[in-house]
């Protein structure tokens, strides 16, 4: 069953995998391309490189779990969850299914950042005190990627009169903060929830983290 | 097993529609023609015993088991079609069979293949590109595939040319024949289901206005013309409707005719004549009987 599921997903989601995978691949090697030359970089300017390019890193993971987490319901919200619904499986483990298929492409693409990283990595000579974190960089890659695919997958599932509670409690957001704005108050709650989905104990703080593949 | 599906006072309310304390029954082995009008809820009845909907009340036995406790047990054994596709729009043919097969420890691939074949059924054609014929052939190809012990299908020829129409019936009886499986169709083509169904249950506005087996609905609604001023209160047949036609004479749609009973008309009130009802002529009728003036159900 799971076979059929992820070859299903992937059938919806290949363009974006391999595009992604692509991406997550070139990323670190185009990071460290200057270091090709013959020529050994100084320590700042091996840091500064591998800094330029690390936001680079989140957003991959994020643009990964929304392509992946938008792909999982796709083809049941065209349908109508018809088809799913009436196979012979219990909903939650179909459920388990589709969330286990998209963790395998993120996976993927996860390990198509592990190659760039490596290659990278191992064809520069490190100065002193300067070390090479591909390991550490693609598990950080699957935590934030796991995390918001697991976010967003949740979101993508959900019926249409609760989607339509979402956007309704946002409007409210809106309209509270502009409210308070107008009336001076120190208060603003659009920053408050921001703050508690990225703040250093929510489950999506990792994306604040620090992403280098080179660093001290 | 005695009945494949057993409903007993089914409701379900939905803005602007309701089944009110819907009684159904389908004997193991019969083929059900399930007749309504557009928007008579035969769908949403096939959804209910599906468990894609939830009644507000009634219980639901489905090939002995209950809907929807026993849900994913009673699925293994049921191959559904619905009315409108409900197959994954990017993969290919032969791709949907795959996945089909991969839930559905029964699937009979010689059979698939051998339905492929004579469907003639692009194996490489992503389903978004496949015309509305071949769609509804791969539904039936995978319903069927399945070896299900209940085929439910929910107006499966719709739309459908008159060649596909035949193919697509012709494999399903086939298979029924092969099997001795039971089958629900819904339709509101009447023809259709004339020639292969041997019950039929009539549904108008969320009510079952009649079930019975297809010999008996066929063969005991009748047209009498018949003399004016006969009292039918004694009459052992039921009147349906009556109502004035020429000159000192009447119309009766009555159920329950034999040929022996019109030996009960006298010679003051006359029968003059029956008149044979083809089965669309008696769905319209029965619907018409059923009726108050204003359209609503009795």
């Amino acid at each position: 069953m799971f076979r059929a599921v992820l070859m299903s997903f992937w059938r919806e989601s290949r363009l974006a995998v391999i595009l992604l995978a692509g991406i997550a691949l070139a990323v670190p090697l185009l990071s460290l391309r200057g270091t090709w030359t013959t020529d050994p970089w100084t320590a700042w300017d091996l840091l500064g490189a591998a800094a330029r390019w690390s936001p680079g890193y989140p957003v991959i993971a994020l643009a990964a779990a929304m392509a992946l987490a938008a792909g999982a319901w796709w083809p049941d919200h065209r349908t109508k969850h018809v088809y799913a619904l009436t196979l012979p499986v219990a909903r939650s483990r179909y459920l388990w299914l589709r969330y286990l298929a998209g963790l395998a492409l993120l996976l993927a693409i996860g390990a198509s950042l592990l190659v760039g990283s490596l290659i990278a990595t191992l064809r520069i000579t490190l100065p002193p005190l300067v070390h090479a974190y591909p390991v550490a960089l693609t598990l950080r890659f699957g935590l934030a990627g796991l995390s918001a695919y697991t976010v967003l997958f949740a979101l993508s599932g959900l019926t249409p009169r609760m989607a339509r509670l979402i956007v309704a409690v946002c409007c409210a957001l809106v309209i509270v903060t502009v409210a308070a704005e107008l009336l001076s108050l120190e208060w603003n709650p659009i920053a408050t929830v921001v703050e508690a989905l990225l703040g250093p104990y929510s489950p999506l703080s990792i994306f604040r983290a620090r992403w280098m593949l080179i660093d001290v | 097993m005695t009945d494949a599906i057993q409903v007993r006072g089914l409701s379900y309310r939905v803005e602007g529609f309701a089944l009110r304390d819907l009684n159904l029954t389908v004997p193991g082995g019969a083929v059900y023609g399930f007749l309504g009008p557009n928007g008579a809820g035969k769908t949403t009845t096939v959804r209910l015993l599906l468990g894609l909907l939830r009644p507000e009340g009634g219980s639901i036995r489905v090939l002995d088991e209950e809907v929807p406790a026993d849900l994913v047990s009673i699925l293994r054994r049921v191959g559904y079609v619905p009315e409108r596709p409900h197959l994954y729009p990017d993969l290919t043919v032969a791709e949907s069979i795959r996945f089909h097969a991969a839930f559905h420890a029964r699937f009979d691939h010689a059979a698939s293949g051998r339905l492929a074949a004579r469907f003639g059924l692009p194996h490489d054609r992503v389903l978004s590109r496949l015309s509305k014929g071949e769609m509804g052939k791969l539904m039936i190809l995978q319903a069927l595939a399945q070896r299900p012990d209940l085929l439910v299908l929910d107006e499966p020829t719709d739309g459908l040319d008159p060649v596909v129409r035949r193919e697509a019936l012709s494999a399903i009886l086939e298979y029924v024949s092969e099997t001795g499986a039971s089958v629900l169709i819904s339709s509101h083509l009447v023809h259709e289901l004339e020639r292969f169904c041997d019950w039929i249950g009539v549904l108008d506005q969320g009510t079952m206005v009649a079930e019975l087996p297809m010999q008996e609905f066929k063969s005991g609604l009748k047209r009498l013309r018949v003399g004016a001023g006969a009292e039918a209160a004694s009459a052992p047949f039921s009147l349906l409707a009556r109502e004035p036609a020429g000159v000192g004479g009447e119309l009766w749609t009555v159920r329950g005719w034999r040929s022996d009973m019109s030996a009960w008309f006298s010679d003051t009130h006359p029968l003059r004549e029956v008149v044979d009802l083809d089965l669309e002529e008696a769905f319209v009728e029965l619907l018409r009987t059923a009726r108050t003036p204003d359209g609503r159900i009795v």
